[in-house]
């Protein structure tokens, strides 16, 4: 008897132990059921709409946010083997739910919600470095999107801490946080901060040297080195983008699997050899990236390289010929294609064709409207007028201009480019001398583009324009905006200088006798 | 066609009742893995479902996306070991007027025992051929079909010419149970005579099988060959209800099969022939 109540005993244990695994494996099933009701939902709600509006956003951030809110950590209770991976399972299901809803909360326009939630979900992320890695990815995007740069910036140099980046299964293949450190240049660039992206470039190439140093495997060997290589020529070190280029020769010869290189290693030299004016072996060695690899995403790169060196040697017509060899492509890559459209539409002005040039320009920010080439298209149509000094041509050109930049923020407000698209819109109405609407322009960019160097610029453009119509306390608001914004910068005290200077020219007014 | 229209005609809930039984259990079994989401659902259903396929029967909405092929583990299970007796105790239930023998009491329950060893054989014989026609059928005949005909269209022709033969199995043992029912049957009669006699008369068996069971093939075919596409465009669930569906009107069209052979092999034998 007694060993019949010892085994219900031992098997009753068993059965409560193993339930709750299974009690585990229950909620982890409602986790992927309400998760996938979250993606019907999107999918429902996505219907028929090609751009869904801010409601329709929110609702789908919503959908997935339920996760959240039914799911509370620890998720699962036990301390076992079993729990600890289910714990971990559901945590990244919920975790990769609520990043979800995080993205569409970014695109509804609510940055601090979405910031909000990655920083929740990293906190659950525990052991999960993928998760983790996800989480601070969506920081990024949220600090950009508040235009709080350096902060962003300071993320992603915590990434590169933290995160080692992972050896690939394939050349094909790329470990996302290799490509943190072109974004950290793109910030800086878009910031127009010139000698922060410098900056930056010394820091990247250090990150790529220290990971090179840890002896990866060959294919990742191969991406930093890569990179590594390419950096080194925006920050104008031909020799060691060489020398790099060299031990990639040397790394691809000795791996056959990374015969997949030789296009990027070909390009890669054709660069460094224009670098240092051998512009004939690199106008060959671009050429044999196209006749070997034509395929090859360096194919457009060279084609957009060797016709940019045409044009510098003054033979026009073969420039514009590659230029069109580039956005005449079926798969046009957009960044290549963009600048190419933009080259090909100065060439065809410099030439006299300005019909041409004219086409092209219109078409760019249609069909590249997150490109740099688009921001500039609208006014380099209007800085042709000027130059032939048509002035009613150029009115129009300027209206339109603002028109076409009114629409591209209207596409995407939070687009790299928004902050270029504001600026350009100030210095049309400056052009159109409109001082009203440039200075509610300006306005607009000290609120939304807070921080950036052009808005510094913006700001001495309003007081100079205000100081002109004769609204002198409405400038000395931007001077002190300027001071208190933007301390530490030459603008700024020059801006203090300005303001101390009139206030002792108003003083000495107010004690002058009458 | 008229031991068809006698089997409609005579259907009787009392002569249905084991293979309701059977419907039952494969009820029971979609209800517990269609509830993984309780913590009893995941003990029983979800126990289930990770020994007939693996890991994914215990994820969603991936258990529903196998959940046909654990259905169709089940169903041979059940037809197998239960199906075994409570087929051969329909089939007593059903000849009883016939034969003018007991359709309840221990002499039919024995009857049905009786007969449970070359019932089992049978099922077991039709279970190993077809699993050997969908091991071949891959390296053929689907091969030489999607050739002329691929796409949707070609899987479909592919599937229902699988399903056909598979039928035509099944209709050569449907006489071992009919047979080992017999009072007097001996394992030779039942099994040997009674694939011979299916084999015999298979042309009319198969008519008759196809005729019955063709609306099962069509609720079937949806969810074996695009259980993805139920998925994605409607409900995961959608496949659980499609699958009870089959299992209630395949329940049916099972005990009209079985009463229409058996009215048929009563037929035949009224010709001096029987132990």
């Amino acid at each position: 008897m007694r060993r019949s109540i010892s085994i219900l005993l031992a098997g009753t244990l068993v059965f409560v132990v193993g339930c709750s695994d299974l009690g585990g494996m229950a909620t982890r099933y409602r986790v992927e059921r309400m998760f996938w009701q979250a993606q019907r939902e999107e999918a429902r709600l996505r219907l028929d709409k090609a751009r869904p509006d801010s409601t329709t956003l929110l609702k789908i951030h919503d959908a997935y946010a339920r996760l959240r809110a039914t799911f509370r950590p620890p998720f699962v209770k036990g301390t076992g083997d079993t729990s600890t991976r289910l714990r971990a399972e559901i945590a990244r299901q919920v975790g990769m739910a609520e990043l979800t809803s995080a993205r569409f909360a970014l695109q509804a326009r609510r940055p601090d919600v979405a910031q909000e939630q990655a920083k929740w979900v990293a906190s659950v992320a525990e052991a999960d470095t993928g998760l983790h890695r996800e989480a601070d990815f969506m920081l990024v995007s949220t600090l950009q999107a508040q235009r709080k740069p350096d902060e962003a910036i300071a993320v992603m140099y915590g990434m590169l801490d933290r995160y080692r980046p992972i050896p690939p299964s394939g050349y094909g293949s790329e470990d996302r946080i290799l490509s943190v450190p072109d974004g950290i240049i793109a910030i800086r660039e878009a910031m127009g901060d010139s000698a922060g992206v410098r900056r930056e470039r010394a820091r990247v190439i250090a990150y790529y040297r220290g990971v090179l140093g840890s002896s990866p495997p060959p294919l990742l060997q191969a991406q930093v080195g890569g990179r590594l290589a390419r950096m080194l020529i925006e920050a104008g070190r031909p020799a060691e983008a060489f020398a790099e280029v060299a031990a990639l020769r040397r790394l691809a010869s000795a791996t056959p699997a990374l015969g997949m290189l030789q296009p990027d290693l070909i390009y890669t030299e054709a660069r460094i050899r224009e670098m240092v004016g051998d512009e004939q072996a690199a106008l060959e060695l671009f050429d044999l990236v196209l006749m070997t690899y034509p395929d090859s995403r360096y194919a457009s790169n060279s084609l957009l390289d060797s016709g940019a060196l045409l044009e510098r040697k003054g033979n026009r017509k073969e420039a514009l010929d590659r230029y069109r060899a580039i956005y005449d492509r079926p798969n046009v890559d957009p960044d290549a294609g963009s600048i190419a459209a933009f080259r090909a539409a100065m060439v065809n002005d410099q030439m006299g064709k300005w019909v041409e040039a004219k086409q092209i320009l219109e078409r760019i920010p249609i069909q590249y409207p997150r490109s740099r080439a688009a921001v500039e298209a609208p006014f380099a149509i209007a800085e042709h007028y000027i130059r032939a000094r048509e002035g009613e041509a150029t009115k129009a050109a300027l209206l339109r201009a603002v028109d076409a930049y009114r629409g591209m923020i209207a596409q995407d407000t939070a687009s790299v480019y928004a902050t270029a698209c504001r600026w350009n819109i100030v210095r049309a109405y400056a052009g159109l001398q409109r001082w009203n609407d440039a200075l509610t322009a300006i306005d607009q960019m000290a609120i939304l583009d807070r921080g950036l160097p052009v808005t510094a610029q913006a700001l001495v453009e309003g007081a100079r324009i205000s100081y002109a119509l004769g609204n002198r306390a409405r400038s000395d608001a931007y001077l002190r905006r300027l001071t208190l914004e933007y301390p530490g910068t030459p603008v700024a005290e020059a801006a203090r200088q300005i303001l101390k200077s009139r206030e002792a020219e108003s003083g000495g007014k107010r004690n002058a006798p009458k | 066609m008229t031991s068809v229209r006698e089997a409609f005609r005579e259907f009787r809930w009392f002569e249905y009742r084991p293979f309701a039984w059977i419907m039952a259990a494969q009820l029971v079994f979609l209800f517990l893995a269609s509830s993984l989401e309780r913590l009893w659902g995941m003990v029983s259903g979800g126990g289930l479902m990770r020994i007939m396929t693996g890991e994914a029967g215990v994820h969603y909405p991936s258990s529903y996306i196998v959940l046909p092929q654990a259905y169709s583990l089940s169903e041979n299970f059940l037809t197998l070991f239960a199906g075994s007796f409570l087929i051969p105790l329909g089939l007593v239930r059903i000849q009883a007027p016939m034969f003018r023998t007991p359709a309840t009491g221990p002499p039919a329950v024995g009857r049905a025992g009786r007969a449970y060893l070359p019932t089992i054989v049978s099922a077991a014989l039709n279970l190993i051929l077809v699993l050997g026609l969908a091991a071949i059928f891959p390296l053929g005949p689907n091969r030489w079909i999607h050739a002329f005909l691929p796409g949707t269209p070609g899987d479909l022709l592919s599937w229902t010419a699988m399903a056909v033969l598979s039928y035509a199995i099944a209709a050569t043992v449907l006489y071992v149970p009919v047979r080992a029912v017999d009072p007097k049957s001996t394992f030779r009669y039942a099994f040997v005579d009674g694939i011979r006699e299916g084999v015999s008369s298979l042309g009319p068996t198969l008519f008759i099988v196809l005729l019955l069971a063709w609306p099962t093939l069509v609720l079937l075919a949806p969810v074996q060959l695009r259980p993805l596409l139920l998925v994605r465009k409607l409900r995961p669930e959608m496949i659980a209800i499609l699958l009870a569906i089959v299992a209630i009107l395949g329940s049916f069209i099972n005990y009209l099969i079985y009463s229409a052979v058996a009215r048929m092999h009563w037929m035949g034998r009224r010709t001096p022939e029987g132990p």
